[in-house]
């Protein structure tokens, strides 16, 4: 068939993008771009059929090609043939531009890296060519969503600049995590032009260290796709990013250009995979992708669509008396305002509650009745959000001619802290209290509160109207509200219309729970798959109790929770996320079982400004007179925000970032505020406390308080983690250089020998070298080389993270990638100001482990291969390493076979140190000598600690994490927020392990025969394979056992040996009472309002512990003063069952 | 006062299995392709059990599993676990209790002590196990004793010389079946004939292991010797070990069953002509073996899509574990040795370091050498379309500079060393790597295949994590690298062709004459530098063509 036409239609994601040319002329005579809203079969059909009216596209006379993650589905339809977009964007590339070595294509979803790389012996160029992995994470997805939350128009986004424009940390991993960076900075002040600014240098970063695979975008650089061609800032972001990474690694540019000669984005950006399409179709015959017309499309649209769908499930509902009961029983009353008569004096306590992506305000009577309420979406400034609701609430009760008091004022959410000091509140509490303060002010005998918000989610446990534990998301915040406000809006349906949307769907499509990134990508294959956009929140509503009880509270039987169960916060107004609550809580009841209660809070949007107010209402009714500056005066407060190079922190080597909000207070205020300062005030937010203070008197003032909580709770972690890198001055047990000797390998050995005190040997501060640093440095030092030139990287920090890892080719848990920033720091910081002689970094296969009768004690294969990874990443495209004249060593070790372990080392130090087998033995047993030193010297540090907590009956934290995990740049500083609160802090790896202790925590347990020895763990743990994995549930063991010890569990994000022992590890610990909470899923971004969030709610948990505990131990005491007594009155010596039992009550170990 | 003492957790107690359940207890198994669980079962049948492969696991296992399981597992335990859940609730819809679901079945799976969290999932299948209600649900272990060994009283599974050597027939004839299904499949020239040759051959082979008769020395023997060797037992059990051994290794009934089979396969007409880019599919070990939704169902992607997939054996795997372990003795040949400084001239202090180390090392060997005799006679047997077993040393040279070969978890090496073996020897035209998300060792092989890639450039590999979504983008990813495949493909084929200095119609019409050509037992050599099998075909017909001229040219010149 001779076609006079060929058409190249680009079905993405997000839009459709098609070309038609004219075979004769090959010249393009028709285009078009258009967003598809999800709707990519019935936009697809209008394209077509404007094609046909416009272009004169006609069956016969036309070939159509097809490209685009939404097209396969779609072109075998029309008869067009499909084109991988890859390959069409190559293809297009190659003709257009043949000059161009590198190409970056930013679509909806998809991100796609090609590199042409010249061949060596000359030949065709070689494409390397990467797409993003299941994750949408540094997409224009991710821009998409944070223009939408901060409400940027398309003509401001297009404009929006990079270069000029200060920039902010945001994590570029994925969607979640920038929009909870961009949360917390908006809280801060920070200007919308900022955080785009931000988030586009977080996109290109997230695509060089990870999309690249390593390899380096040689000049010149294509940017395609819809953001690098409509967006300026997004262009200029590249220019920046490439241009530095060319610079580091010395790329040169033809002369006489500019790197922003070199990275630019054609006019046409947005159609290169289109035109691709077309230059694939003119390599086919003339039979391939004839057009069949639209007549099959249209027919799928109506109908067809049905036959394609998989893995789907029924609807919410499965007819409409179910939907109708449901609504009867689930839909709250429509809330009415109280009503006022004239001149009624209204006494309330008002609660505040500034959450992620709205703000709340209530006011409540004096007998806890809801007076008025009052809700805004945040426009990202909490304190003109807060202005506009008060003004609201007070409009609501002087419209009715009534005078407003307000007795009392609690704060909560997310600016809790900020409202709390800008309108002098009397209390700050912590989301998670408020919540279960508004639960059980209305709620008799709750058992479980699910409170779902826009960027949380909690779940709270309680027994007999006590906390009994509780479960928050980590930094993930998994399908919670705003997602599902975000997807209805990107579908163009408004959020109070979901429900009744979804409720339509008679199918709807399986999601799988977890990651909010990964249910980004199955909206995408979904809609690829034909399902409709009811039916795909039908199915994200369904997914959202999975979320909530398997990913979050990971309890799979729900039932074990209780019967009674209160469903709050904003995002319960959503009928379809209740009715698909309710069905997955009921599916977890069996038959005979009692039946679950299940309700929907009556203010469950308000529920944590209720009991913010309550706290308020509590405190006022102690007899606190409020501080609150009075309505009218917030009404006049004006502030002025401030964050730049001027309020930066220079307190500390971390220069953080300040916010400073300047207020002018009204100097009218009422009398009862004379706790606040009349004139300006400032409040300054910090991400620590030294970042508060403002002159350096304050800051004494602030230094000292610190040291005094520090030194009154000792952090062995942070001991460890100084102490690991320090000498351990062994005795130098080498040879005496021989005389020159006659044999030539005997000359070379003196010649290494000699060189040993110059040798420079650089280590990465990482993995398994934070238990086993000492042996190694002790090893070197013992041989002779000095202590001063065993050069340690840096500690971790997200500078280091952002400046050193693009050479990455994965994304493994972060302690792993974390290397590859670590040997650029030693390669490029530490060995340009000090020459290196060698990098050294052992693979770990082996660990030695005090524990006994265990399977095996290896090392994590992740960590145990890093050392390769990192290799690989310095040696693809140049040798690194020889380029620097460093010599890598990396030998395969293994620490419990010392025999081998010596063998091991002597393979890999002989021909660096010259080392004889004899002085090599004597080598290792320095360095074993070194490391047992140290082991024992933090031990012991930490049991005197333990004794003090002891003997003040107070509580401290074992961090059940790995030795990495001291690292305070994996553990986000936690471990010190702990501290700061008056928790000691130990570790799996730092606990006491003397006779008296493991005899007074384990003895019984031995002499009964349930285990064969105090660290013995075979009673709990099978399968104990993995070092670390077997010493976490060890330490668990122990914590469980000691009354003065919760456990804090820290695991990495995808950390593989410590996903099987979650369970076993909750459970060791949960079963003796002893609190136990975690931080699950550390990665890279540090996510700073979630760990507050849950360590303050920790610490309200561990304070009503500690009260808990005092009372038991009080109660205890009083009966064995009762025992004493009734002892003494029934004969002179006690008998031996009271012996007994005094004893026991004596006992630490069982008080607990 | 007496306070009650506190109960700290302690792990379950495990039930065992014991020798006199055998007869009402159903072994369940799963995890291979089901022409290997067939056979599988075959063999416990042959051997007096009841056992029955659990279905293919689906999507739908797969958030099953995640629902009971611990968060943040790969995807393979979570298939698994998920699809036993799935089959136990299923019994239970049937109408058994839970306790008669408890007491009639057990869970038979492979264990390890590996550093890769594999070595734990025995555990974390009982948690999940318990939290779906099947709290006691017996597990039992392949490679542990404790978990097969009763803890009382005579095991329930005995692993003997026939069920041994009977699972390793039944995995190489697995592993052949498997080979030759996606050998033959893209050339079929009618579709679905392989498949049902493919049945037929499984069904044949699967009555051959069940049906076999059992050697026993007493029946075997003449009269006279039974009746003296009946007497002396380990005499008895020593020759009927070895006679065991013999039938397994050269008994008549498998070799004409092989025939049988043979013959079978070779009904199925083949299209040799068909150009399709060769793709090795490799991997972590259930990922590139699951024939399904645990793979984003890749295979018959690929298939669908053009290609030729080669699929990996776990005979591979068992010779990979068993060259680790003599790489390992190799390894630690200094250390072991009781005189690690002995001189060379001192033979006797020699003798007894390689006497400890062979001590080790010839059993292994043997091991080798016999599985790898056994996984050839069956290749050989059904027409030597399956391609041998790969050279392990050689692997292991390949992969030494980017990833260690000693070091451990999951496929260690053999990704890397597969990698490069296949695209350095042109046995493919592209690599696969199929990885479950968050693999620990996986993910860390692909790190250094970055490395690989660069330093052999001609290889296509593409790496693609599987999970139980996204199945749409990893199909683009496939596509996307398929296509440079096929373009390599049709490059080496036309190259074929152009070096034959002949038509592609003058082949197909000398292909059409002779249909020997088109038997699937047909040998076409390879050719150094050529992986496609048109390529190969077309560079061996017109060798025949040529052959054949010049003999029709010297036949004429003679009659003249």
């Amino acid at each position: 068939m001779s076609s006079s036409l060929l058409a190249g239609i680009d079905v993405g994601s997000t839009t459709v993008k098609a070309v038609v040319v004219g075979t004769a002329e090959n010249r393009t005579v028709w285009r078009d771009y258009q967003r598809h809203d999800s709707r990519q079969a019935e936009v697809l059909l209008d394209f077509l059929r404007r094609m046909e009216q416009q272009a004169a596209v006609c069956p016969g006379e036309t070939r159509m090609f097809v490209t685009g993650s939404g097209g396969n589905a779609l072109a075998s339809l029309i008869g067009a043939k499909f084109v991988q977009e890859v390959n069409a964007v190559s293809l297009a590339v190659e003709r257009l531009h043949p000059e161009v070595n590198s190409v970056v294509e930013l679509g909806g979803q998809d991100a796609k890296i090609i590199i042409f790389k010249e061949e060596m012996n000359g030949g065709p160029k070689k494409k390397i060519c990467t797409m993003n992995d299941k994750c949408a994470g540094g997409t224009g997805a991710v821009i998409d969503k944070i223009v939408s939350k901060l409400g940027i128009s398309a003509e401001q986004l297009r404009n929006q600049a990079y270069q000029g424009v200060r920039l902010h940390q945001v994590a570029g991993k994925c969607g979640v995590f920038a929009e909870t960076d961009i949360n917390s900075l908006q809280k801060q002040g920070v200007p919308s032009d900022e955080l785009m600014a931000s988030l586009f240098d977080a996109v290109v970063l997230q695509n060089l260290s990870v999309l690249t695979r390593g390899n380096t975008l040689r000049p010149e650089v294509l940017l395609l796709g819809g953001p690098n061609a409509l967006i300026r800032g997004m262009r200029e972001a590249w220019i920046r990013n490439i241009s530095l990474l060319w610079k580091e690694r010395q790329i040169e540019l033809p002369a006489g250009n500019r790197p922003e000669d070199m990275i630019w984005a054609p006019a046409d950006a947005v159609y290169y995979a289109a035109l691709g399409a077309v230059e694939f179709g003119k390599r086919e015959d003339a039979e391939t992708g004839c057009y069949l017309g639209t007549e099959n499309l249209a027919d799928y649209v109506e109908k067809g669509r049905e036959s394609k769908l998989r893995n789907s499930q029924p609807g919410l509902v499965e007819s409409l008396e179910e939907l109708l009961e449901f609504r009867r029983r689930y839909t709250n009353p429509r809330f009415r305002p109280a009503i006022f008569r004239r001149g009624d004096h209204v006494r309330s306590f008002l609660g505040l509650d500034a959450g992620s992506t709205s703000t709340k305000a209530v006011l409540l009577s004096e007998s806890g009745e809801v007076l008025g309420k009052a809700y805004q979406l945040s426009c990202g400034d909490p304190i003109q959000d807060t202005k506009d609701l008060l003004e609201q609430l007070r409009q609501e009760i002087e419209s009715q001619q009534a005078h407003l008091e307000i007795l009392g004022v609690g704060t909560t959410g997310y600016a809790k802290d900020v409202l709390h000091d800008v309108l002098c509140a009397d209390a700050a509490i912590v989301e998670t209290v408020a919540h279960t303060q508004s639960a059980l002010h209305y709620f008799k005998d709750p058992h479980c509160v699910v409170d779902v918000g826009g960027q949380d989610i909690k779940i709270i446990m309680l027994h007999n109207r006590q906390v009994r534990d509780f479960r928050l998301n980590t930094q993930c915040s998994a399908g919670n509200g705003y997602f599902l406000q975000a997807t209805a809006q990107a579908f163009g349906v408004a959020t109070e219309d979901y429900a009744d949307l979804a409720f339509t769907a008679q199918d709807m499509p399986v999601f799988g729970y977890g990651c909010a990134v990964f249910l980004q990508s199955d909206i995408v294959n979904f809609q690829r798959s034909g399902w409709r956009r009811e039916e795909i929140l039908a199915g994200l509503a369904a997914v959202l109790p999975k979320n909530i009880f398997l990913y979050v509270a990971n309890v799979p039987n729900v039932a074990s929770l209780g019967t009674r169960f209160i469903l709050q916060g904003g995002t319960q107004n959503n009928l379809a996320v209740v009715k698909a609550e309710v069905d997955f809580i009921r599916g977890s009841f069996g038959k005979g079982q009692q039946q679950p209660e299940i309700i929907v809070h009556p203010h469950c949007g308000e529920a944590g400004a209720i009991g913010a107010a309550i706290e308020a209402r509590r405190l006022h009714e102690r007899g606190r007179r409020s501080t609150f500056i009075g309505l009218e005066a917030a009404q006049q407060i004006h502030y002025q925000s401030t964050r730049n190079e001027e309020t930066r922190c220079h307190f500390c080597t971390n220069n953080c970032m300040r916010t400073f909000l300047d207020i002018a207070n009204p100097v009218e205020a009422s009398s009862h505020l004379q706790a606040c300062e009349s004139g300006k005030r400032r409040v300054i937010i910090a991400s620590c406390e030294k970042g508060s203070a403002q002159d350096v008197n304050s800051l004494r003032e602030i230094r000292l308080g610190m040291e005094s909580i520090r030194s009154r709770n000792p952090n062995v972690v942070e001991l460890a983690a100084r102490s690991v890198w320090k000498s351990r001055a062994p005795e130098v047990i080498s040879d005496e250089i021989p005389s020159q000797g006659w044999k030539k390998a005997v000359n070379r050995r003196i010649a290494l020998m000699k060189n040993r005190p110059k040798l420079r040997v650089g280590i990465p501060r990482i993995l398994a070298m934070y238990s086993y640093a000492p042996l190694f440095s002790a090893y070197l030092e013992s041989l002779g080389v000095l202590p001063e030139n065993i050069v340690y990287s840096d500690f971790t920090t997200n500078e280091m993270y952002r400046s050193g890892s693009s050479r990455g080719a994965i994304d493994p848990c972060f302690p792993s990638k974390i290397a590859i920033a670590h040997f650029h720091n030693l390669i490029f910081t530490k060995h340009v100001r000090k020459r290196l002689d060698c990098i050294f970094l052992p693979m770990f296969d082996v660990l030695c482990s005090p524990l006994v009768r265990t399977r095996a004690c290896n090392a994590c294969p992740t960590a145990a291969i890093t050392p390769e990874t990192v290799e690989a990443a310095y040696t693809k495209e140049t040798n690194i390493f020889a380029e620097n004249n460093i010599e890598y060593l990396h030998p395969l070790v293994n620490l419990s076979d010392r025999r081998l372990f010596a063998q091991q080392m002597f393979d890999s130090w002989s021909p660096i140190l010259g080392v004889s087998r004899q002085e090599n033995e004597r080598a290792i047993e320095a360095g074993y000598k070194a490391w047992q030193g140290y082991e024992r010297d933090i031990r012991q540090q930490a049991r005197v600690v333990l004794d003090m907590l002891e003997r003040e009956n107070r509580l401290g934290i074992v961090m059940l994490g790995r030795a990495y995990h001291h690292d305070p740049g994996l553990n986000h500083g936690i471990l010190e927020e702990f501290q700061k609160l008056g928790y000691p802090v130990f570790s799996q790896n730092t606990l006491p392990l003397d006779e008296d202790l493991l005899d007074r925590l384990f003895g019984d347990e031995v002499r009964a025969g349930f285990i064969s020895h105090a660290l013995d763990i075979s009673d709990v743990w099978k399968t104990a394979t993995a070092a670390s994995s077997n010493m976490k549930v060890w330490a668990a063991k122990f914590t469980a056992r000691h009354p003065n010890l919760v456990a804090v569990e820290f695991s990495s994000f995808k950390c593989g040996h410590d996903a099987p022992v979650y369970s076993v590890v909750e459970r060791i610990i949960e079963q003796s009472g002893t609190p136990y909470f975690c931080f699950k899923d550390l990665d890279e971004n540090k996510p700073t309002a979630s760990i507050k969030l849950r360590v303050e709610t920790i610490d309200y948990f561990l304070r009503s512990y500690r009260e808990e505990m005092a009372s038991e131990i009080q109660s205890i005491h009083e009966s064995r003063e009762h025992a004493i007594t009734m002892a003494i009155h029934a004969t002179t010596s006690p008998s031996a069952t009271t012996s007994a039992t005094l004893n026991t009550i004596d006992s630490p170990g069982t008080t607990a | 006062m007496n306070l009650p003492p506190f109960q700290h957790f302690r792990r379950p107690t495990e039930r065992p299995f014991t020798a006199e359940e055998r007869d009402r207890v159903t072994i369940l198994f799963g995890g291979f392709t089901w022409k290997h669980e067939k056979l599988i079962q075959a063999v416990f049948q042959g051997c007096g059990y009841h056992c029955q492969p659990l279905p293919n696991p689906t999507l739908s296992s797969y958030h099953l599993g995640r629902s009971f399981g611990n968060p943040g597992q790969c995807n393979p335990t979570y298939f698994t676990v998920g699809n036993l859940i799935q089959y136990l609730r299923e019994l239970e819809a049937r109408g058994l209790s839970r306790q008669q679901i408890l007491d009639s079945y057990v869970f038979f799976t492979a264990g390890s002590c590996g550093p890769c969290r594999f070595g734990m999932y025995e555990s974390e299948y009982r948690m999940a196990l318990e939290n779906a209600g099947f709290g006691g649900f017996r597990v039992l272990l392949f490679s542990q004793n404790d978990g097969i060994k009763a803890q009382s009283g005579e095991p329930g599974l005995k692993f003997g010389v026939d069920l041994g050597m009977g699972s390793m027939n039944a995995l190489n004839l697995g592993d052949i079946t498997n080979v030759i299904a996606y050998n033959l499949r893209p050339y079929e020239v009618v579709p679905g004939e392989t498949d049902l040759a493919i049945a037929w051959v499984v069904d044949e082979l699967s009555g051959l292991l069940r049906d076999r008769p059992v050697f026993e020395i007493l029946e075997r023997s003449p009269h006279w010797f039974a009746t003296r060797l009946a007497g002396h037992k380990k005499w008895k059990d020593i020759l009927n070990m070895l006679g065991k051994v013999r039938e397994h290794l050269y008994g008549k009934p498998y070799a004409e069953s092989l025939r049988r089979c043979r013959a079978r396969l070779g009904e199925v007409e083949v299209d040799r002509l068909r150009v399709k880019p060769i793709v090795k599919v490799m991997g972590e070990f259930w990922a590139q073996l699951t024939e399904g939704d645990g793979n984003f169902n890749m295979f018959s992607f690929l298939e669908q899509e053009g290609a030729q997939v080669s699929v990996d054996s776990i005979g591979n795997w068992v010779m990979y574990l068993l060259h680790q372990a003599k790489a390992n003795a190799e390894g630690r040949k200094k250390v072991d040795a009781p005189y690690p400084d002995a001189a060379w001239w001192d033979f006797k202090k020699q003798l007894k370091n390689e006497l400890r180390f062979q001590k080790k090392w010839t059993p292994l060997t043997l091991g080798e050498r016999i599985w790898a005799r056994q996984y050839q006679r069956a290749a050989e047997g059904l027409g030597k379309i399956a391609a041998p077993l790969l050279p392990q040393r050689e692997l292991a040279r390949l992969a030494h500079p980017f990833y260690h070969s000693l070091a451990r978890g999951g496929e260690g090496h053999l990704e890397v060393g597969k990698n490069v073996y296949y695209s350095v020897n042109n046995l493919c035209h592209m690599v696969l790597a199929l990885k479950p998300f968050a693999c620990m060792p996986s993910s860390q092989s692909d790190g250094v295949q970055s490395a690989v890639v660069n330093h052999f450039p001609e290889i296509i590999f593409l790496p693609i994590e599987t999970a139980g979504e996204g199945e749409i983008n990893a199909h683009s990813r496939v596509q996307m690298a398929l296509t440079e495949a096929k373009s390599k493909a049709w490059a080496e084929f036309d190259r074929s062709v152009t070096v034959s200095r002949l038509k592609a119609e003058d082949i197909r019409d000398y292909v059409a004459d002779h249909p020997e050509l088109r038997s699937p037992l047909y040998r076409v050599p390879r050719h150094p530098g050529v992986a496609g099998v048109a390529a190969n075909f077309v560079l061996h017909v017109a060798r025949k063509m040529k052959n054949a001229q010049r003999k029709f040219t010297l036949q004429t010149a003679v009659q003249r």
